[in-house]
């Protein structure tokens, strides 16, 4: 099953809770040395899909494998080559984080300990504590450390950076471009599009446990539009024509619009008169749900 | 996911609320959380109560019945040790203070502790404090309304214990509320307390094992104190000495309700004073060690899950080793007064006891009572591998190379290996124990009597893994039950005209008084099977289903 480079496969994956289902027919696959983000709000079933590549829970249909490897049925080949970061690390209240490390380390079945000590020093993280004392960002710094201090050929990561602060968020992104100059294949789910845009080669997007949209980011180019608020003193200057924008909304002279590719035609025309405030955000992913796919979710 | 949609819904509602309103919210958040134990424990203690009280009428209708009963048990360090200083155990009030009082009261001290641990910092360790202080309370506030939802619980139960032994036994007004004010006041007590250590240390699971650690302190005085050769004073040094001394009305003494109460008084407000000055997640006096270097490898599933159940095996190992040691510094009283007292010595051989004079007979008797300690042991371990699941270590552990089975496997070993050599400290407690006050056992009485605990303990393991294997939202709730109710029947057997095939469910009944009786092979053999048996289906379910991280 494992010619070529595929990695993993979700083929037709249902997975139910009672009457939620948390994955609807889920479809998708990733090549050797890629780097996917998985996308979606809360809910979405992101950590539902990582689960059950990890073989932590059974898919209701379909199948899931790891270089061929069945997910549910043969869990230890597939972990063998894999590590994973989950979304809230809960460590041993007794342990030091050096401790959990040492045992995590051990059970995959060994690690490089100089590999260990330089993301130590990078992710700035002290071991020598008791578990119970960390705080949240510094319990996710052992998930990370552990996960890639074992050079797995897969990495799969859920919301890896949920608690990290902007500067380790940073490091993080160089640490993935490392990891994938190595060749190392890497799933990361995340609920900001700005931070999978960055490092992923493709995304794949996951709403009400569907997959919605799956490609590259040129493929999704229109996912990536901005929130432009601006403030004048006086009458605004007319946005009507320029290139890209869309949704433009006027209210004594306050804008709202969207931008979507390149800002320069943008500011260009924003700049023809006085502005006292502006401000340019990313919109959350239910926004973009909202705006290019309506209330209800759509088959992908 | 549900419980965050729930969490906003709660901020959300704080926001627009008054802090009278929050706190009545509160109480009621409070109240829901005590309810579903509270109810279980109430209806176990008054029923009880009423129990014995029953029981007394009907053992001993007449009057010479009941005064030979108080001159053989009053005085007696045997009966003593186990269920306190008698007083006046010709009068129904007299007998049923202590006959129910005596064995119930450590167990309401527990029930206190683990109750107002839960509610004086459960949520705080679980981090929803965050989100109720964020709000308009104060962690007075806070703290205040979980002393109030006890002071409701223990009110009720108060309530319902005195109406119940009035009503329905021959009790007087007076003796029936006597008793459930002692029992309520020494509630109140240890709930306190279990609220000001919470307050000292930093978290709740520390707060537990000291307050634990007192109340096995406190017993252990209370038992020492009924030797002749101790001071008089001494069972006013421990609460559980109080207790003995309150007996009935007109009889005994209400000094120990004075001292509960201001103990409750002090403990309450010390509580609350310190409540406001602490940190979130701080503790007053005893400080988290921060650093711990750590040089031992660390590097197999073996030592780590022997690591995590050792403070668990320490304190139970220690238990059992200590209180079988403790009850049998009177092996030679005992058998005094067995000697004096022919008619207990047939009372005994009902029991299947051969020869009840001789000291094997009582450690037969004190081991049985200890089998608690093994079985609690072996159904916390397998509690705590549900809690493993439960936090998402065990999901952590799985996603490396390690099949769920050698998890499964090695853990229960673990466990099995705890269990014997806490099962042979129970024995060997028995024959120091008795060996300090003159009597020598026989060292393979002593190494019988702690092997003849470990099928229970297996099947109790067995079970237990069942549970987890099914539904393991349910392990430690359905397990502690199964085993507290079993050990209850086979307890109150004697106070109740049960239906013998109930009495005869419970594994306790046909656990053998060893070494005072000859082991039972068939019945251990039995018990071995079905928790092996049940150990095998429920590890069967765990490995073909969900891990289950709620
Ligand atoms: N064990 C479970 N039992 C019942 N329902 C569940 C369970 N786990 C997940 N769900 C439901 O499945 C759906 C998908 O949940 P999932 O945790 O996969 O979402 P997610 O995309 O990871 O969200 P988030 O961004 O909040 O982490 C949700 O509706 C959730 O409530
Ligand atoms: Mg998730």
């Amino acid at each position: 099953m494992a010619e070529n480079n595929e990695v993993l496969r979700f083929d037709n994956v249902t997975k139910r809770f009672g009457e939620t289902i948390a994955l609807d027919s889920l479809s998708m696959t990733l090549e050797r040395g890629e780097v996917v983000g998985l996308l979606g709000p809360n809910g979405a079933g992101k950590t539902t899909a990582l689960r059950i590549l990890l073989g932590l829970i059974k898919p209701t249909e379909g199948q899931a494998t790891v270089y061929g490897f069945d997910t549910w049925l043969q869990p230890v080949q597939v972990h063998q080559r894999l590590a994973y970061v989950p979304s809230e690390f809960n460590v041993w209240p007794n342990l030091t984080g050096g401790q959990i490390l040492d045992l995590l380390g051990a059970l995959y079945g060994g690690y490089d300990p100089d590999i260990r000590e330089q993301y130590i020093e990078r992710f700035n993280f002290d071991p020598n504590k008791k578990g119970r004392t960390y705080s949240k960002g510094n319990r996710q710094k052992i998930a990370l450390i552990a996960a890639l201090m074992t050079r797995a050929d897969l990495l799969v990561m859920d919301e890896p950076t949920a608690g990290l602060d902007p500067l380790l968020e940073q490091e993080f992104q160089t640490v993935l471009r490392e990891a994938k100059s190595r060749g190392q294949t890497i799933l990361l789910s995340s609920h900001v599009l700005s931070e999978v845009e960055v490092a992923c080669d493709r995304v794949a997007i996951l709403r009400n446990g569907r997959l919605v949209e799956y490609g590259t980011l040129q493929d999704l180019r229109h996912l990536s539009a901005r929130t432009v608020e601006a403030t004048y003193r006086g009458d605004p200057p007319d946005f009507a024509d320029v290139t890209g924008v869309e949704d433009v909304v006027f209210e004594n002279g306050h804008v709202r619009l969207q931008v979507t590719g390149s800002t320069d035609p943008l500011i260009k025309a924003m700049a023809k008169s006085e502005i006292t405030g502006i401000q340019v955000r990313e919109p959350t992913l239910e926004e973009l749900f909202h705006s290019y796919y309506g209330e209800e979710p759509v088959d992908g | 996911m549900a419980s965050r949609d729930a969490t906003f819904e709660q901020t959300g509602a704080v926001a627009t609320m008054t802090p009278l309103a929050v706190w009545f919210r509160l109480l009621r958040h409070h109240l829901r959380l005590l309810a579903p134990s509270s109810i279980v424990w109430i209806l176990l203690l008054t029923g009880s109560a009423a129990f014995v009280a029953g029981f007394w009428v009907d053992n001993f209708p007449t009057e010479e019945d009941r005064i030979s009963l108080a001159q053989s048990v009053e005085g007696n360090p045997a009966f003593e040790a186990m269920f306190g200083k008698g007083i006046s155990l010709e009068t129904i009030e007299g007998f049923t203070m202590w006959r129910a009082g005596g064995p119930l009261i450590p167990a309401i001290a527990i029930w206190g502790l683990l109750v107002a641990t839960r509610l004086g910092r459960g949520d705080e360790d679980k981090g929803h404090d965050e989100l109720l202080l964020g709000g308009v309370l104060s962690r007075q506030a806070l703290l205040g309304s979980a002393i109030a939802a006890l002071a409701i619980v223990i009110s009720i139960y108060t309530l319902l214990t005195g109406l119940t032994l009035v009503g329905v036994s021959e009790i007087t007004t007076a003796g029936g509320w006597r008793y459930a004010f002692a029992t309520g006041v020494g509630f109140a007590f240890f709930a306190t307390l279990g609220a000001l250590l919470v307050q000292i240390t930093p978290n709740r699971s520390i707060a537990l094992r000291i307050g634990l650690g007192l109340i096995g302190l406190a017993i252990g005085v209370r038992i020492l104190s009924v030797l002749e050769t101790m001071p008089s004073w001494l069972p006013w040094t421990t609460p559980f000495g109080w207790f003995s001394e309150v007996g009935p009305p007109g009889d005994g003494s209400d000094v120990p309700f004075l001292l509960f109460s201001l103990g409750t008084v002090l403990f309450g407000v010390g509580a609350l004073t310190l409540s406001g000055r602490r940190e979130l997640h701080g503790s007053m006096l005893l400080q988290e060690s921060e650093s711990a270097h750590h040089t031992r490898p660390y590097d197999s599933l073996w030592v780590h899950e022997t690591r995590q159940t050792l403070p668990a095996f320490i304190g139970f190992g220690a238990v059992g080793l200590l209180l079988s040691a403790i009850f049998a510094l009177v092996t030679n009283d005992f058998v005094e007064f067995i000697d004096e007292f022919p008619a207990f010595a047939d009372a005994l051989r009902g029991f299947g006891l051969d020869d009840p004079s001789d000291p094997s007979a009582f450690i037969g008797l004190i081991v049985s009572l200890m089998v608690l300690v093994v079985t609690l042991y072996a159904a916390g371990h397998v509690a705590s591998m549900r809690d493993d699941e439960a936090s998402g270590r065990l999901a952590t552990l799985l996603t490396l190379p390690l099949e769920r089975s050698r998890w499964l496997v090695v853990n229960t070993l673990v466990g099995l290996g705890a269990v014997v050599i806490i099962s042979l400290l129970i024995g060997l407690g028995s024959l120091v124990g008795s060996a300090i006050t003159g009597t020598m056992l026989d060292p393979g009485d002593a190494l019988r009597a702690g092997l003849n605990l470990i099928p229970i303990a297996v099947l109790f393991i067995g079970l237990a893994i069942l549970i987890f294997g099914l539904y393991p939202p349910l392990t430690a709730p359905l397990i502690y039950i199964v085993m507290l109710t079993t050990y209850l029947v086979v307890m109150m057997d004697a106070f109740l005209d049960m239906p013998g095939w109930i009495i005869a469910l419970s594994p306790f009944e046909h656990l053998a008084l060893v070494p005072g009786e000859a082991a039972n092979l068939t019945v251990s053999a039995l018990f071995l099977l079905i928790g092996i048996a049940g150990g095998i289906v429920g590890f069967l379910a765990f490995r073909s289903r969900d891990l289950r991280m709620d």
